[in-house]
């Protein structure tokens, strides 16, 4: 029996193959990841993507945000004496011609984690993933994520064991999604201090965080971060900026290899400040 | 192999720095110390032997001659390879056996280490985008 498969049928067949529809339809395709972007190719992103009118979820966190991280508020709240003492005690190791070894005190030389709210002040972009029970925050630097929690726990009085990334805890007023968070390791710093890299702005274990978050419009998030911890400052220490979000961008993998670190560091940063092997 | 080592053209060569240099990036990973930003650049002339594209900054070696004909390796720091991608940098931009001519501030420490490049050029003189550490 001869199979007659007719002309129509046939071009429908080809039209809809896998392999046609990949070359002729708008196809998956790899994204840069958002550090990766110029500053071109992200002003055409977003001007691609029409972050600026289109309709948009106030609820809905979920999308790249940022970059690059944001610079924490340059006010500084005063130390404490214990807060000065340990800000002092971060200071760059120097070499015994006097020349400050980089910033050799900063975890971040040898691959420590980052920390919170570190991750906050530099990240290359993080992405918020809402689920139904906590939200998702991924950080390309590093490329590691923390969990906020949504299901109307509370955190922790006493946490068991320090974290990096801390217990954190949200909830909504209104349309702004307010995270809480506590436990922190007091090995990490809040973030380098930008003025003078050579030193970095600690915290303790007591340490807590108030972030607040307030989408905009569908490109902008209105961020505030509080960090409270009086055995270091005198005050919160607040920060407000607005976060972009990063259209037709993924995230890539930028982890902090101590392999590759420290290579950098023998081949690079030691020799530069005459630090012999 | 063509190497030497000279005092640069400040006023060009700073010109072209600031645009090398303008990366506006917010944050970065290590502290720059141990060179003098307002020295006198010089040319280091040499043959590329590594083109490291790996975080957390990118790094170049060379092979030049210092004035008394022995050869030092060189190396220069670029920015993260996203911060590099974002500059127009790949993974190709230098390859191994090509001559290249950095325009360096040098190490205080007086090794073989371009702590600043201002400016790099290929053999033909073409211009090479880099992107500084950010």
């Amino acid at each position: 029996m001869r199979n007659i498969v007719s002309l129509p049928t046939l071009l429908l067949v080809v039209l809809f193959s896998p392999l046609v529809l990949a070359q002729t339809s708008s196809a998956p395709e790899w994204l840069p990841c958002p550090r990766c972007q110029s500053r071109q190719e992200r002003a055409a992103s977003r001007e691609k993507y029409d972050v600026d009118k289109k309709p948009f979820n106030a609820r809905d966190l979920n999308g790249i945000w940022g970059n690059n991280g944001v610079e924490l508020n340059i006010v500084v709240p005063p130390f404490t004496a214990k807060g000065k003492a340990m800000y002092d005690a971060t200071r760059a190791e120097e070499t015994a011609e006097g020349v400050a070894i980089s910033n050799s005190k900063d975890g971040m030389l040898i691959c420590d984690p980052l920390g919170y709210p570190r991750w906050f002040a530099y990240n290359y972009g993080f992405q918020f993933v809402v689920l139904p029970d906590r939200v998702l925050q991924f950080f390309e630097l590093g490329h590691t994520w923390r969990d906020i929690w949504t299901d109307g726990r509370t955190l922790p009085d006493d946490p068991p064991a320090p974290r990096w990334l801390g217990y954190a805890v949200g909830r909504w007023e209104g349309d702004t999604f307010v995270v809480e968070s506590n436990g922190y390791d007091d090995r990490s710093w809040i973030q380098e201090d930008r003025r003078d890299r050579r030193w970095g702005f600690p915290h303790t274990d007591q340490m807590r965080v108030v972030e607040r978050y307030r989408r905009t419009s569908f490109g902008t998030l209105e961020a505030e971060l509080t960090v409270i911890d009086p055995e270091v400052y005198t005050k919160p220490w607040t920060t407000k900026t607005v976060i972009q979000l990063s259209p037709g961008t993924e995230l890539g993998e930028y982890m902090c290899v101590p392999s590759e670190t420290e290579a950098y560091n023998a081949d690079k940063l030691r020799p530069q400040v005459g630090v012999k092997e | 192999m063509s190497t030497w080592i000279h005092r640069g053209h400040v006023g060009a060569v700073l010109t072209l720095a600031c645009v090398v240099l303008a990366g506006g990036a917010v944050a970065g990973h290590h502290s720059q110390t141990g060179f003098d930003p307002n020295a006198t650049p010089i040319d280091v002339k040499g043959t590329v032997v590594e083109y490291r594209w790996r975080n957390p900054h990118v790094l170049l070696f060379w092979d030049a001659k210092d004035q008394d004909g022995k050869t030092e390796r060189w190396v220069v720091e670029f920015a993260s390879v996203a911060s590099s991608l974002a500059n127009g940098m790949k993974k190709d931009t230098f390859k191994v056996g090509e001559e290249i001519t950095a325009t360096c501030i040098r190490a205080r420490a007086g090794g073989p280490v371009c702590a600043q490049a201002r400016k790099i050029v290929r053999a033909d003189g073409s211009p090479v985008t880099t992107a500084a550490p950010d």
